[in-house]
Protein backbone atom coordinates (compact mmCIF):
# COMPACT_ATOMS: atom_id res chain seq x y z
CA UNK A 1 0.00 0.00 0.00
CA UNK A 2 0.82 3.23 -0.72
CA UNK A 3 1.03 6.98 1.25
CA UNK A 4 -0.78 7.67 -0.61
CA UNK A 5 -3.86 5.25 0.06
CA UNK A 6 -2.99 4.83 3.52
CA UNK A 7 -4.12 8.58 4.14
CA UNK A 8 -7.25 7.96 2.74
CA UNK A 9 -8.09 5.15 4.72
CA UNK A 10 -6.72 6.82 7.78
CA UNK A 11 -9.14 10.14 6.75
CA UNK A 12 -12.35 7.60 6.22
CA UNK A 13 -11.18 5.13 9.37
CA UNK A 14 -11.49 9.16 11.61
CA UNK A 15 -14.66 9.42 9.74
CA UNK A 16 -16.41 6.58 10.69
CA UNK A 17 -17.05 5.73 6.67
CA UNK A 18 -16.04 2.28 5.41
CA UNK A 19 -11.87 1.26 5.39
CA UNK A 20 -12.19 -0.82 2.71
CA UNK A 21 -10.77 -4.31 2.75
CA UNK A 22 -7.41 -4.26 2.69
CA UNK A 23 -7.43 -3.73 6.70
CA UNK A 24 -4.07 -5.79 6.93
CA UNK A 25 -2.08 -4.15 4.23
CA UNK A 26 -3.06 -0.84 6.21
CA UNK A 27 -1.98 -1.64 9.33
CA UNK A 28 1.20 -2.90 7.90
CA UNK A 29 1.69 0.19 6.17
CA UNK A 30 1.10 1.98 9.23
CA UNK A 31 3.82 -0.40 11.14
CA UNK A 32 6.41 0.57 8.18
CA UNK A 33 6.03 4.47 7.57
CA UNK A 34 6.62 6.77 10.45
CA UNK A 35 4.72 10.04 8.12
CA UNK A 36 1.66 8.03 7.78
CA UNK A 37 1.49 7.16 11.27
CA UNK A 38 2.13 10.43 12.45
CA UNK A 39 -0.82 12.02 10.27
CA UNK A 40 -3.01 9.87 11.52
CA UNK A 41 -2.16 10.99 15.23
CA UNK A 42 -2.75 14.31 14.11
CA UNK A 43 -5.55 14.07 12.46
CA UNK A 44 -6.78 12.15 15.10
CA UNK A 45 -6.04 15.12 17.72
CA UNK A 46 -7.34 17.97 15.26
CA UNK A 47 -10.73 16.35 14.78
CA UNK A 48 -10.80 15.81 18.54
CA UNK A 49 -10.19 19.87 18.60
CA UNK A 50 -13.02 20.55 16.36
CA UNK A 51 -15.37 18.14 17.79
CA UNK A 52 -14.70 20.54 21.15
CA UNK A 53 -15.93 23.51 19.87
CA UNK A 54 -18.90 24.19 21.62
CA UNK A 55 -22.62 24.71 19.62
CA UNK A 56 -23.97 27.89 20.19
CA UNK A 57 -27.68 28.85 20.06
CA UNK A 58 -28.33 31.78 17.82
CA UNK A 59 -29.91 34.28 20.65
CA UNK A 60 -33.80 34.79 21.12
CA UNK A 61 -33.77 37.65 18.86
CA UNK A 62 -32.55 36.71 16.24
CA UNK A 63 -35.25 33.29 16.26
CA UNK A 64 -37.91 36.07 17.09
CA UNK A 65 -36.79 38.28 13.73
CA UNK A 66 -37.02 34.83 11.47
CA UNK A 67 -40.47 34.21 12.45
CA UNK A 68 -41.64 37.28 12.21
CA UNK A 69 -39.95 37.68 8.56
CA UNK A 70 -41.67 34.37 7.92
CA UNK A 71 -44.42 32.66 9.11
CA UNK A 72 -46.06 35.31 11.56
CA UNK A 73 -45.66 37.92 8.10
CA UNK A 74 -47.40 35.30 6.33
CA UNK A 75 -50.35 35.26 8.99
CA UNK A 76 -50.90 38.55 8.10
CA UNK A 77 -51.65 38.51 4.45
CA UNK A 78 -53.88 35.39 5.27
CA UNK A 79 -56.40 37.22 6.75
CA UNK A 80 -56.18 40.10 4.53
CA UNK A 81 -57.29 37.35 2.15
CA UNK A 82 -60.17 36.51 3.78
CA UNK A 83 -60.63 40.72 4.14
CA UNK A 84 -60.61 40.85 0.63
CA UNK A 85 -63.40 38.51 0.36
CA UNK A 86 -65.57 39.86 2.93
CA UNK A 87 -65.45 43.40 2.44
CA UNK A 88 -66.76 43.55 -1.35
CA UNK A 89 -69.37 40.85 -0.41
CA UNK A 90 -70.72 42.89 2.36
CA UNK A 91 -70.44 46.56 0.74
CA UNK A 92 -72.46 43.76 -2.35
CA UNK A 93 -74.86 42.91 -0.02
CA UNK A 94 -75.64 46.27 1.31
CA UNK A 95 -75.97 47.60 -2.36
CA UNK A 96 -78.37 45.40 -2.80
CA UNK A 97 -80.53 45.45 0.38
CA UNK A 98 -80.50 49.42 -0.24
CA UNK A 99 -81.48 49.10 -3.94
CA UNK A 100 -84.30 46.33 -2.87
CA UNK A 101 -85.35 49.28 -0.02
CA UNK A 102 -85.49 51.76 -2.68
CA UNK A 103 -87.70 49.79 -5.03
CA UNK A 104 -90.20 49.34 -2.47
CA UNK A 105 -89.95 52.79 -1.32
CA UNK A 106 -90.63 54.06 -4.60
CA UNK A 107 -93.40 51.04 -5.41
CA UNK A 108 -95.12 52.21 -1.82
CA UNK A 109 -94.45 56.50 -1.89
CA UNK A 110 -92.96 57.29 -5.50
CA UNK A 111 -96.13 58.73 -7.04
CA UNK A 112 -97.12 60.86 -3.98
CA UNK A 113 -93.71 62.06 -3.56
CA UNK A 114 -93.24 63.10 -7.51
CA UNK A 115 -95.83 65.11 -7.57
CA UNK A 116 -95.84 66.70 -4.36
CA UNK A 117 -92.57 67.55 -5.20
CA UNK A 118 -93.71 68.78 -8.68
CA UNK A 119 -96.80 70.55 -6.94
CA UNK A 120 -94.05 72.07 -4.73
CA UNK A 121 -91.49 72.89 -7.35
CA UNK A 122 -94.38 74.63 -9.94
CA UNK A 123 -93.29 77.85 -8.33
CA UNK A 124 -89.95 77.60 -8.71
CA UNK A 125 -90.26 76.71 -12.33
CA UNK A 126 -88.70 73.22 -11.98
CA UNK A 127 -90.76 70.69 -13.88
CA UNK A 128 -88.32 68.69 -14.77
CA UNK A 129 -88.55 67.29 -11.11
CA UNK A 130 -92.02 65.47 -12.16
CA UNK A 131 -90.05 63.57 -14.38
CA UNK A 132 -86.66 61.84 -15.32
CA UNK A 133 -84.49 63.21 -17.50
CA UNK A 134 -84.75 61.12 -21.15
CA UNK A 135 -82.01 58.53 -20.65
CA UNK A 136 -81.10 58.75 -17.30
CA UNK A 137 -80.76 55.90 -14.99
CA UNK A 138 -83.91 56.93 -13.27
CA UNK A 139 -85.90 57.33 -16.86
CA UNK A 140 -84.93 53.46 -17.18
CA UNK A 141 -85.70 52.63 -13.99
CA UNK A 142 -88.93 54.26 -13.83
CA UNK A 143 -89.62 52.40 -17.35
CA UNK A 144 -88.78 49.27 -16.26
CA UNK A 145 -90.93 49.24 -13.37
CA UNK A 146 -94.03 50.81 -14.96
CA UNK A 147 -92.89 47.99 -17.39
CA UNK A 148 -93.49 45.14 -14.45
CA UNK A 149 -96.30 46.57 -13.42
CA UNK A 150 -98.20 46.11 -16.43
CA UNK B 1 -42.25 13.30 15.92
CA UNK B 2 -42.16 14.55 12.05
CA UNK B 3 -39.26 14.50 10.06
CA UNK B 4 -37.82 17.33 8.13
CA UNK B 5 -39.38 16.39 4.94
CA UNK B 6 -42.46 16.37 6.39
CA UNK B 7 -41.98 19.59 8.27
CA UNK B 8 -40.97 20.96 5.02
CA UNK B 9 -44.19 20.05 2.93
CA UNK B 10 -46.21 21.59 5.91
CA UNK B 11 -44.86 24.69 5.48
CA UNK B 12 -45.19 24.71 2.04
CA UNK B 13 -48.95 24.25 2.87
CA UNK B 14 -49.06 26.97 5.17
CA UNK B 15 -48.57 25.40 8.59
CA UNK B 16 -46.11 28.15 9.91
CA UNK B 17 -46.26 25.89 13.16
CA UNK B 18 -43.70 23.32 11.14
CA UNK B 19 -41.52 25.65 10.19
CA UNK B 20 -41.25 26.60 13.67
CA UNK B 21 -40.07 23.48 14.70
CA UNK B 22 -37.85 23.49 12.08
CA UNK B 23 -36.24 26.59 13.34
CA UNK B 24 -35.92 25.61 16.46
CA UNK B 25 -34.22 21.87 15.10
CA UNK B 26 -31.67 23.39 13.17
CA UNK B 27 -31.24 26.92 14.45
CA UNK B 28 -28.12 25.85 16.61
CA UNK B 29 -26.60 23.55 14.28
CA UNK B 30 -27.04 26.34 11.29
CA UNK B 31 -25.63 29.22 13.01
CA UNK B 32 -22.90 27.22 14.81
CA UNK B 33 -21.86 26.33 11.01
CA UNK B 34 -21.90 29.65 9.93
CA UNK B 35 -20.15 31.47 13.01
CA UNK B 36 -17.04 28.35 12.94
CA UNK B 37 -16.52 29.68 9.10
CA UNK B 38 -16.92 33.31 9.02
CA UNK B 39 -16.08 33.71 12.78
CA UNK B 40 -18.29 36.77 13.08
CA UNK B 41 -21.04 36.82 15.52
CA UNK B 42 -23.13 39.52 13.39
CA UNK B 43 -22.33 37.84 9.66
CA UNK B 44 -23.47 34.60 11.21
CA UNK B 45 -26.40 36.05 12.30
CA UNK B 46 -27.37 37.74 9.42
CA UNK B 47 -26.66 34.27 7.26
CA UNK B 48 -28.84 32.65 10.33
CA UNK B 49 -31.46 34.55 8.98
CA UNK B 50 -31.11 34.78 5.55
CA UNK B 51 -31.09 31.07 5.10
CA UNK B 52 -33.93 30.21 7.40
CA UNK B 53 -35.59 32.86 4.72
CA UNK B 54 -34.51 31.52 1.62
CA UNK B 55 -35.70 27.65 3.59
CA UNK B 56 -38.83 28.99 4.45
CA UNK B 57 -39.33 30.45 0.41
CA UNK B 58 -38.08 27.49 -1.48
CA UNK B 59 -40.34 25.06 1.02
CA UNK B 60 -42.76 24.43 -2.18
CA UNK B 61 -39.99 23.10 -4.12
CA UNK B 62 -38.59 21.21 -1.70
CA UNK B 63 -38.75 17.36 -2.80
CA UNK B 64 -38.06 15.17 -0.09
CA UNK B 65 -35.67 12.15 -2.86
CA UNK B 66 -32.79 14.04 -0.93
CA UNK B 67 -31.90 13.95 2.34
CA UNK B 68 -32.85 16.89 3.92
CA UNK B 69 -29.73 17.68 5.73
CA UNK B 70 -28.19 17.93 2.70
CA UNK B 71 -30.61 19.97 1.23
CA UNK B 72 -30.49 22.59 4.05
CA UNK B 73 -26.28 22.34 4.14
CA UNK B 74 -26.09 22.95 0.59
CA UNK B 75 -28.47 26.36 0.61
CA UNK B 76 -25.92 26.76 4.24
CA UNK B 77 -22.64 25.53 2.29
CA UNK B 78 -23.62 28.48 -1.03
CA UNK B 79 -24.20 31.45 1.15
CA UNK B 80 -20.91 30.81 3.34
CA UNK B 81 -18.87 30.51 0.37
CA UNK B 82 -20.39 33.48 -0.97
CA UNK B 83 -19.71 35.23 1.79
CA UNK B 84 -16.12 34.11 2.42
CA UNK B 85 -15.08 35.34 -0.88
CA UNK B 86 -17.15 38.41 -0.19
CA UNK B 87 -15.50 39.20 2.51
CA UNK B 88 -12.61 37.52 2.29
CA UNK B 89 -10.28 40.84 3.43
CA UNK B 90 -12.82 41.12 6.51
CA UNK B 91 -11.45 41.06 10.19
CA UNK B 92 -12.58 37.88 11.71
CA UNK B 93 -12.43 37.01 15.10
CA UNK B 94 -10.51 34.26 16.54
CA UNK B 95 -12.40 31.78 19.10
CA UNK B 96 -11.08 33.64 22.00
CA UNK B 97 -12.99 36.63 21.14
CA UNK B 98 -16.17 34.33 20.56
CA UNK B 99 -15.95 33.18 23.87
CA UNK B 100 -16.11 36.84 24.71
CA UNK B 101 -18.97 37.24 22.69
CA UNK B 102 -20.67 34.23 24.51
CA UNK B 103 -19.23 31.53 22.20
CA UNK B 104 -17.75 30.07 25.19
CA UNK B 105 -15.53 26.86 24.63
CA UNK B 106 -16.21 23.82 26.36
CA UNK B 107 -12.66 22.94 27.22
CA UNK B 108 -12.24 25.79 28.59
CA UNK B 109 -13.99 24.46 31.30
CA UNK B 110 -12.02 21.85 32.93
CA UNK B 111 -11.34 24.15 36.01
CA UNK B 112 -9.42 20.76 38.05
CA UNK B 113 -7.22 20.72 35.39
CA UNK B 114 -5.58 24.06 34.61
CA UNK B 115 -2.31 22.81 32.83
CA UNK B 116 -4.60 20.88 30.19
CA UNK B 117 -6.69 23.44 29.88
CA UNK B 118 -3.30 25.49 28.89
CA UNK B 119 -2.60 22.87 26.57
CA UNK B 120 -6.27 22.97 24.54
CA UNK B 121 -6.12 26.48 24.22
CA UNK B 122 -2.74 26.49 22.41
CA UNK B 123 -3.58 23.24 20.34
CA UNK B 124 -7.30 25.24 19.39
CA UNK B 125 -5.26 28.26 18.93
CA UNK B 126 -3.09 26.44 15.94
CA UNK B 127 -6.22 24.28 14.71
CA UNK B 128 -7.84 27.51 14.54
CA UNK B 129 -4.99 29.60 12.80
CA UNK B 130 -4.38 26.08 10.44
CA UNK B 131 -8.35 26.52 9.47
CA UNK B 132 -8.22 29.61 8.81
CA UNK B 133 -5.19 29.09 5.88
CA UNK B 134 -7.16 26.33 3.75
CA UNK B 135 -9.47 27.53 0.95
CA UNK B 136 -13.39 27.91 2.00
CA UNK B 137 -14.34 24.71 0.12
CA UNK B 138 -11.97 22.54 1.97
CA UNK B 139 -13.22 24.47 5.32
CA UNK B 140 -16.78 23.75 4.47
CA UNK B 141 -16.48 20.35 3.75
CA UNK B 142 -14.50 19.69 7.11
CA UNK B 143 -17.06 21.62 8.97
CA UNK B 144 -19.73 19.78 7.01
CA UNK B 145 -17.77 16.47 7.96
CA UNK B 146 -16.73 17.11 11.55
CA UNK B 147 -18.97 19.79 13.08
CA UNK B 148 -22.38 18.67 11.00
CA UNK B 149 -21.62 15.00 11.02
CA UNK B 150 -22.83 14.60 7.42
CA UNK B 151 -21.65 11.54 5.70
CA UNK B 152 -19.30 11.81 2.67
CA UNK B 153 -22.67 10.90 0.23
CA UNK B 154 -24.50 13.63 2.31
CA UNK B 155 -21.48 16.25 1.78
CA UNK B 156 -21.22 15.71 -2.27
CA UNK B 157 -24.45 16.57 -2.35
CA UNK B 158 -24.87 19.59 -0.71
CA UNK B 159 -21.47 20.84 -2.37
CA UNK B 160 -22.45 19.22 -5.76
CA UNK B 161 -19.20 17.19 -5.71
CA UNK B 162 -18.81 13.55 -6.44
CA UNK B 163 -18.05 11.22 -3.01
CA UNK B 164 -14.57 11.06 -4.14
CA UNK B 165 -13.96 14.65 -4.74
CA UNK B 166 -15.72 15.49 -1.27
CA UNK B 167 -13.05 12.43 0.00
CA UNK B 168 -10.17 13.88 -1.97
CA UNK B 169 -10.90 17.45 -0.39
CA UNK B 170 -11.10 16.00 3.54
CA UNK B 171 -7.59 14.13 3.45
CA UNK B 172 -6.01 17.05 1.92
CA UNK B 173 -7.24 19.74 4.20
CA UNK B 174 -6.04 16.84 7.05
CA UNK B 175 -2.68 16.89 5.49
CA UNK B 176 -2.45 20.31 5.08
CA UNK B 177 -3.81 21.12 8.69
CA UNK B 178 -1.17 18.62 9.87
CA UNK B 179 1.20 20.39 8.03
CA UNK B 180 0.59 23.82 9.60
CA UNK B 181 0.10 22.95 13.15
CA UNK B 182 4.19 21.45 12.39
CA UNK B 183 2.58 17.72 13.18
CA UNK B 184 3.89 16.04 10.09
CA UNK B 185 6.29 17.83 7.31
CA UNK B 186 4.81 18.35 4.08
CA UNK B 187 4.98 15.61 1.81
CA UNK B 188 3.41 14.21 -1.40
Amino acid sequence: MDCRTCRILISREIDGEAAGADRAGFDRHLGSCAYCASFRDSARRANAVHRAIPERAPSPRLVASILAATVERREIPRTRWWLRIAVPAAAAAVFVLGFWVGSLMHERYGGESASTLAGGAAGLELEYLDEYPPGSFGDILAASYEGGME
Amino acid sequence: MLDDAELMQRTAAGDGEAFRVLVERHGTAVHSFFLRLVRNVDDAEDLTQELFLALFRSAGRYRPDAPFTAYLYRIASNMAASHMRRRSARRTQSLDELAEAGFESATARHEDHPERTFEEREMRRRYENALARLPGDWRIALELRVGRELSYGEIAAAMGKSVSAVESILVRARERVAAEMGDVGRRE
